[in-house]
């Protein structure tokens, strides 16, 4: 007698496709709406797992788009130490779908984003970002010009972008009471603010505000680039702490549930939203927690790894293996300005 | 008692050419300075190293041309062989770092923090050789170290389309004033001082559209060669008279 299970495929049964496969047989756990192409321009922001899917994706190729890239010179320890080249914009960590929300009104002008800048022993700090520059900005004027750069960069980013990778990181947030400006980090815990039980509250978001939130802010970006995909991902790494009152184990479990439910409703309703399982690669049971570092919180790159190989192979698997483009040639160098007539300068002058 | 003359080594690449010839024209009197040169030019030059303390050419053709620059027989230099040391260009390249800085001081959309542009005067000075030897030698006490960078490209060169693609890539830079150009100085000599090394800045009047050099000061001859590069005896000598003003 048939049944609706009778025709699925063997991935549809948790036997062949789990328990036989093992964590290192998986296969197909993603099956994906769009073809991300080599030659796509791919922006990524959100939670600090995006900065890995953007590092691997240039790794391989892809065109992982750095709007707003370092200035020349900078060593890679300094770049990173300024926060450039870890998303495609330097807006820092983005956790939460009201932040993105944020950033998109500020950068593109639509809705109110109440403005508020810390300071502290004379140095300044962007409350959307504020470990952004590891000692803060000289000044307000400083702090405004380099916001308006990373606005700048996010424009662009929005409007040129093939591909927004976006990863949700939390639930929880620290608010202003009065204006209601989502801060990136709880007052007090960085440089910039001391904490006000007055002046900052927590929120713990629902489903229904934080889907509403991520919508927006879908809806903000298409109407900038009406072909615009937009590539969601939970992170998959636990909060470090939680005010909730919870225990921060059961607190990360609501966080990244919540999370996940958003990003499963997003793709039922819009077609050009898609969801990529990396939370499950990394936390689900049948990995064993292999892919942590011995504090349960950190991924190891063996894990990072093990994610890419899934989205490579399973983009594969639905459009075919891509086309990389092929690598131009690097130019000769010219000779420098100064050293075409270099040796005739400086013998003549001491020629004897 | 007469004080004796301080003891003044000038270091460098091609660009020491230029002063060498403002001391022959007489366009500078360096008083109470008994100077010699020492360097080479570019290949050359890049065959100059620090190896244990000592300044020394590592090949038979550095060793030749510094043999030829120095005329004293002087094979290496150690901190303290001289009062001072002046390093003079020494592939120490403004003309690199100036422009696309001057572009993002100058650019709203694209603007950085002072933060941001000490670091990267710092990784551009830790990836130059001579600004690491001048900084090693500043350290050491021994003695006083400047520094004169390669100025800015001269502007107005025929035939030289890299000093119009430079403006073209950076246009914003040409709008560039003196308290832009400052800022940059000024995070360079943040780095450059707590090492002992003390920073020789171009000449304003020399800089003109923002990044370049006016070309009354190019080299001898730069229409005829494309020379924006190297600059004339007068150029050298208003550097030489701000080490003088700084050395005091």
């Amino acid at each position: 007698m048939s049944n609706p299970y009778s025709s699925l495929g063997s991935e549809a049964f948790w036997r062949p496709a789990v328990a036989e496969a093992g964590a290192h047989g998986l296969t197909g756990l993603w099956n994906p709406k769009f073809r991300i192409r080599p030659r796509d321009r791919i922006v990524t922001a959100g939670s600090c797992f995006a900065q890995h899917i953007g590092r691997a994706l240039g790794a391989r190729g892809y065109q992982w788009h750095d709007a707003e890239p370092a200035p020349p010179f900078m060593t890679d320890e300094d770049a990173r130490r300024f926060n450039y080249g870890i998303f495609s914009f330097r807006t820092g960590n983005i956790y939460t779908p009201k932040m993105l929300l944020q950033w998109l009104q500020l950068a593109f002008g639509t809705g109110e984003v109440p403005d508020e800048v810390w300071e502290q022993d004379g140095r300044f700090y962007d409350p959307l970002r504020p470990v952004i520059e590891p000692d803060g900005f000289a000044s307000e004027k400083e702090l405004r010009t380099a916001r308006e750069a990373t606005l700048a960069a996010l424009r662009d980013a929005v409007r040129s972008a093939d591909i927004f990778v976006f990863t949700l990181g939390l639930t929880e947030s620290w608010e202003n009471a009065e204006t209601g400006l989502q801060y990136a980090l709880c007052p007090g815990t960085v440089k910039g603010a001391a904490f006000d039980p007055d002046r900052h509250v927590f929120r713990n978001g629902g489903f229904r505000a934080l889907y509403k939130e991520l919508q927006q802010a879908m809806r903000l970006m298409r109407a900038e680039n009406a072909g615009l995909k937009v590539l969601l991902t939970v992170s998959p790494v636990p909060l470090t702490a939680t005010a909730s009152g919870q225990h921060v184990l059961t607190a990360t479990t609501y966080s990244k549930s919540v999370l996940r439910a958003i990003a499963g409703q997003m793709v039922t309703e819009l077609k050009f939203v898609d969801y990529f399982p990396s939370y499950e690669i990394i936390t689900h049971p049948v990995f064993r927690g292999m892919f942590f570092a011995p504090n349960m919180r950190s991924v190891e790159k063996a894990g990072v790894d093990t994610v890419m190989t899934h989205f490579f192979a399973d983009q594969a698997r639905v459009f075919g293996a891509p086309k990389m483009p092929k690598r131009k040639k690097a130019a000769a160098k010219p000779a420098r300005v100064d050293e075409l007539a270099c040796e005739e300068e400086l013998l003549g002058a001491f020629a004897k | 008692m007469p004080s004796r003359s301080k003891r003044l080594c000038v270091f460098g690449d091609s660009h020491i050419g230029s002063l060498r010839k403002a001391l022959d024209a007489g366009l500078i009197k360096p008083a109470g300075f008994d100077i010699e040169f020492w360097g080479a030019t570019g290949p050359q030059f890049r065959q100059i190293d620090i190896i244990d303390g000592v300044v020394r050419p590592t090949s038979p053709q550095a060793a030749e041309m510094v043999a030829q620059v120095n005329g004293q027989g002087r094979e290496a230099l150690a901190p303290g062989d001289f009062d001072i040391y002046l390093f003079f260009g020494a592939r120490l390249r403004m003309a690199d770092f100036m422009p696309p800085y001057l572009q993002r001081l100058r650019d709203p959309q694209n603007g950085i923090s002072a933060a941001v542009l000490q670091a990267g005067a710092r990784g551009f000075l830790a990836d130059r050789r001579m600004a690491r030897i001048a900084r090693n030698f500043g350290a050491s006490g021994k003695s006083r170290v400047f520094f004169a960078p390669a100025p800015l490209w001269t502007w107005g060169v025929q035939g030289n389309a890299a000093a119009q693609k430079l403006a073209d890539d950076y246009p914003l830079a040409a709008d560039a004033g003196k308290p832009d150009r400052a800022a940059i100085w000024s995070a360079f000599e943040q780095i450059l001082e707590p090492d002992g090394v003390t920073l020789l800045r171009q000449p304003e009047e020399t800089i003109i559209r923002g990044i370049f050099t006016d070309p009354k000061y190019a080299v001898e001859g730069a229409q005829d060669s494309g020379d924006i590069g190297h600059k004339s005896a007068e150029y050298a000598a208003l550097v030489f008279k701000s080490f003088l003003k700084a050395a005091k």
